[in-house]
């Protein structure tokens, strides 16, 4: 039940609130009242609470945003019984609250911001989109303006495995203070951002903070596994295929085809097309020169030793100028190791 | 743009993507796109005219007209088909993106400023789809309205075209002192017509000169009309209004498309409409519109659409089907069904005499006429601009397999008393006119499969050798070409039934027997 200033709201502009929904209806046509009453409920009043509590004076006008976006999200199937999943309300129960204080003055950017790319998280197969949450959530009290959220959004992501944004997330790091940047790659106090920069330039399996270098990458001897059966949710058909190129590797499943990118905070793929697998450009790194050697199941790279729990029979190793990458007709899943 | 201006979406994903090699780039900024629209959104850049093109055909189709019919069908790969009911009629799930003909050659029209007719009983939309186009063109609603003329039995060349002034009337000592209100909808980018077989004959005339030259004459002051896309609208292609439509003026429509028949499953779209008050042509979003200078550059992008040679041999194989008619003519050239129609002779009895041939297997026995080249020049730009709504960069077969018979459905007649439609599987292609278009395109191309001509074509081989140009082809050359020329006329000739590609085969060889006769004798006296 919705009490407080927000039922006030609601009570005051009923007639307009009613008309929105009746457009929403029409737009959408399969639109669930239910659930928006549920999310108006649930996760809406939520984050009217917390504008209560910092501004009151600007309940009224973000309320109406925060309606309007309600209702988009419900016609669209994002929250609700229909939905895939529940990071919509996740976002806006836990996140928005917490970020009301930017929230108050950029209201409708700010919840498409987060919502937007809380949902583009989730739907990258790879990316950890709990760790941003919770991460994001942490960090909320250092967050003062717009532009500063952006940033950290997009930096958090990045280490929440999207690698694809290794190269945007380092050139938006800049605009950071040193010390907030610090804290959100968890790298010591003391240290400078740009001896840290330089390093993670030369090695992508490279990063300050050492706790996440041993969660997510090479410490496992099983290296970072990408891929899996589709019959499993995965990604692959059939065991997939590779080229290495200068982004990471082309990949090949059957009639399928992916781009493949990896750094020390995760691995993602992308769609990609018959003609980038057989015409992109490609890199001729040989494993030799690479400085990789495998005798058996047992891999053998600069860094170290890694059992490979696979048949030797038909391994396939590919290296680009970071990476190699273990392939087999036995299995559907691509082993990532640093050279 | 507020998330609920009614009708005002437009899809902002690519309507056809295609894979293309590009350098991989990945915006940081992408994470914040998604279904909620944050109102900083970068300004996108310049966007891709066809992409556009798509944009307003999706928005037309989904928010504009409620029960579209996919008739336009592609596929990628095998389809799910189902035979029907006791005649086992054929439905089609297309595997690929299909099209609803009823909006997309209209749209094709609207881009390449040609002329449409809209055929199909009242209350099917014919009108509605025409304002659409002319609200795509940027004119407003009201404009739109009032700049369509209404045909009636008493429609004079003045209310087509416009007065001269009363004033000017009485005092003029000559011609050209007489100024003419012209009728603002000449000056209109997209033309519309409503019902024009009620226009009377003699104002058709007027009509045709507006729609083929592109100017209008009253009283011998002329008005340049803008180059502009022409819609017209018809109860009864037959000519079943209050007037026949002359045939000058038919033959100026480039494309003819039915109004199909409503489905009432849709029904709770309608009553929507009506409770809401809604008028989707006042909805437009702006982002659709169309301006003068995007049109012209769509139509230049649309000609540099490639037709490859596989699909141009195709097309002539297919018209080369048609205009042979072997007992017309005396003389070889003049062996056709023109020369047939301008004798005047009885149409049944003159195909009485043409025996001898396979009349069920010869796709030229099902028409009355061959296509014209006004005919193949709008079928070909109808074919290109298809490809470049698709996306891609030169025509496929398919594509041509699709505006066919749009286009030729008022141009190629079909002679009903033929052998083909006699026989019972072929009986609805008497109705179907689009149907019957389509079959005999597939029809020409399984023969042209049969004889193998995209591997084994010697006309086109001695024509493209030809059309490398003659400098420096000697005279023992010229000689050697000749001859083959001859061998090959001789081979063709031997002992076989004369055949409408054949024909046209012949015809070929002759002309370039010809040119190489010239140049040779040029070449003897230099």
């Amino acid at each position: 039940m919705i009490a407080g200033p927000f039922a006030q709201v609601l009570a005051a502009g009923r007639s307009q609130f009613n008309a929105r929904v009746v457009e929403a209806r029409r737009r959408y046509p399969a639109f669930d009242v239910q659930a928006l009453a549920d999310f108006l409920q649930s996760s809406v009043a939520p984050v009217m609470q917390a504008v209560t509590a910092h501004m009151p004076d600007r309940l009224a006008v973000i309320a109406l945003t925060a309606y309007d976006i309600a209702l988009d999200l419900v016609g669209q199937a994002l929250t609700g019984a229909s939905a895939r999943s529940k990071i919509v309300d996740r976002v806006w129960q836990d996140l928005l609250p917490a970020y009301v204080h930017v929230l108050v003055n950029a209201p409708t950017e700010v919840v498409a911001l987060l919502t937007n790319a809380a949902l583009n998280i989730e739907k990258t197969s790879g990316a950890r989109v709990d760790q941003w949450l919770e991460e994001m959530k942490n960090i909320a009290p250092q967050i003062t303006s717009l532009p500063a959220l952006q940033a950290t959004g997009q930096i958090l992501a990045w280490r929440a495995g999207m690698a694809h944004f290794r190269d945007g997330a380092m050139a938006i790091a800049d605009t950071l203070p040193q010390a907030l940047l610090l804290q959100l790659l968890d790298a010591d106090s003391g240290s400078d951002w740009q001896q840290i920069r330089k390093q993670m330039q030369q090695d992508p399996w490279w990063c300050p903070d050492t706790v996440s270098m041993t969660k997510y990458s090479y410490a496992t001897e099983q290296g970072m596994t990408v891929g899996q059966f589709t019959g499993f949710g995965g990604a692959f058909p059939a065991p997939p295929e590779l080229r290495a190129c200068e982004y990471g590797f082309w990949v090949k499943s059957a009639d399928r085809y992916f781009l493949l990118m990896a750094d020390v905070y995760g691995a993602v793929l992308h769609p990609s097309s018959k003609d980038e697998f057989e015409h992109g450009a490609v890199l001729d790194t040989t494993v030799g020169a690479a400085g990789v050697n495998c005798q058996g199941n047992i891999l053998q790279t600069r860094r170290g030793k890694h059992v490979l729990n696979l048949p030797a029979k038909e391994l396939a190793l590919i290296c680009n100028l970071h990476t190699v990458a273990v392939s087999s007709p036995y299995t559907y899943g691509i082993s990532l190791y640093p050279l | 743009m507020s998330p609920f201006n009614i009708f005002n979406r437009i899809s902002q994903a690519p309507t056809n993507p295609k894979p293309v090699v590009k350098p991989r780039q990945f915006d940081v900024a992408s994470l914040y796109q998604g279904p909620v629209q944050s109102g900083t959104a970068a300004v996108a850049g310049e966007q891709a005219l066809d992409e556009k093109l798509r944009q307003a055909y999706f928005w037309i189709v989904n928010n504009a007209i409620i029960s579209p019919h996919y008739d336009i069908e592609y596929n990628e790969g095998p389809s799910q088909t189902y035979a029907v009911g006791d005649s086992k009629r054929t439905l089609t799930l297309p595997s690929a993106q299909s099209y609803s003909s009823f909006i997309l050659l209209p749209l094709l029209t609207f881009v390449t400023r040609k002329k449409c007719l809209f055929v199909g009983g009242p209350g099917r939309g014919k009108t509605a789809s025409a304002i659409l186009m002319g609200v795509l063109s940027g004119a407003p609603v009201r404009d739109v309205r009032r700049a369509m003329q209404h045909g009636h039995p008493q429609m004079t060349i003045a209310d087509l075209l416009g007065n001269p002034l009363p004033a000017d009337l009485m005092a003029a000592q000559n011609m050209d002192d007489i100024r003419i209100a012209w009728r603002k909808w000449l000056g209109m980018r997209v033309k519309i017509v409503d019902e024009y077989n009620r226009i009377p004959t003699r104002t058709q005339s007027a009509l045709l000169t507006v729609m083929g030259d592109n100017y209008a004459e009253v009283l011998g002051q002329i008005f340049e009309c803008p180059e502009s896309a022409w819609y017209l609208t018809a109860n009864d292609d037959q000519g079943g209004g209050t007037y026949q439509v002359i045939d000058a003026l038919r033959d100026r429509i480039d494309v003819t498309v039915q109004a199909l028949a409503f489905n009432p499953r849709f029904l709770n779209d309608l009553l929507v409409r009506i409770e809401e008050n809604i008028r989707p042509e006042e909805l437009m979003p702006r982002e659709l519109i169309f301006t003068e200078e995007e049109v012209d550059r769509a139509g230049e992008e649309i000609r540099q659409i490639e037709v490859p040679p596989e699909v141009r041999h195709r097309l002539e194989f297919f018209c080369s089907q048609f205009e042979l008619f072997e007992t017309a003519g005396a003389q070889f050239e003049y062996m056709t069904k023109d020369t047939a129609r301008l004798s005047g002779m009885d149409w049944g009895q003159l195909v009485a005499a043409d025996n001898g041939r396979d009349r069920l297997k010869d796709l030229g026995c099902q028409t009355m006429n061959g296509v014209s080249v006004r005919n193949l020049m709008t079928l070909l730009i109808f074919a290109k601009s298809l490809a470049y709504f698709r996306g891609n960069k030169s025509v496929e077969l398919d594509d041509l397999r699709q505006v066919l018979p749009f286009v030729l459905l008022d141009k190629l007649h079909p002679d009903i008393d033929a052998p083909f439609f006699s026989r019972p599987e072929n009986a609805a292609y008497k109705t179907d006119r689009l149907g019957w278009l389509r079959r005999l395109f597939d029809l020409s191309n399984d023969e042209f499969n049969r004889l193998d001509l995209d591997r084994d074509d010697p006309v086109g081989e001695l024509a493209a050798e030809f059309g490398q140009g003659l400098n420096d082809v000697s005279e023992r050359d010229t000689r050697a070409r000749l001859m083959r020329i001859e061998r090959l006329i001789g081979d063709r000739v031997k002992g076989r039934k004369l055949y409408g590609h054949l024909y046209d085969d012949l015809l070929k060889l002759k002309y370039l027997h010809q040119r190489y006769t010239n140049y040779l004798k040029w070449l003897r006296s230099q």
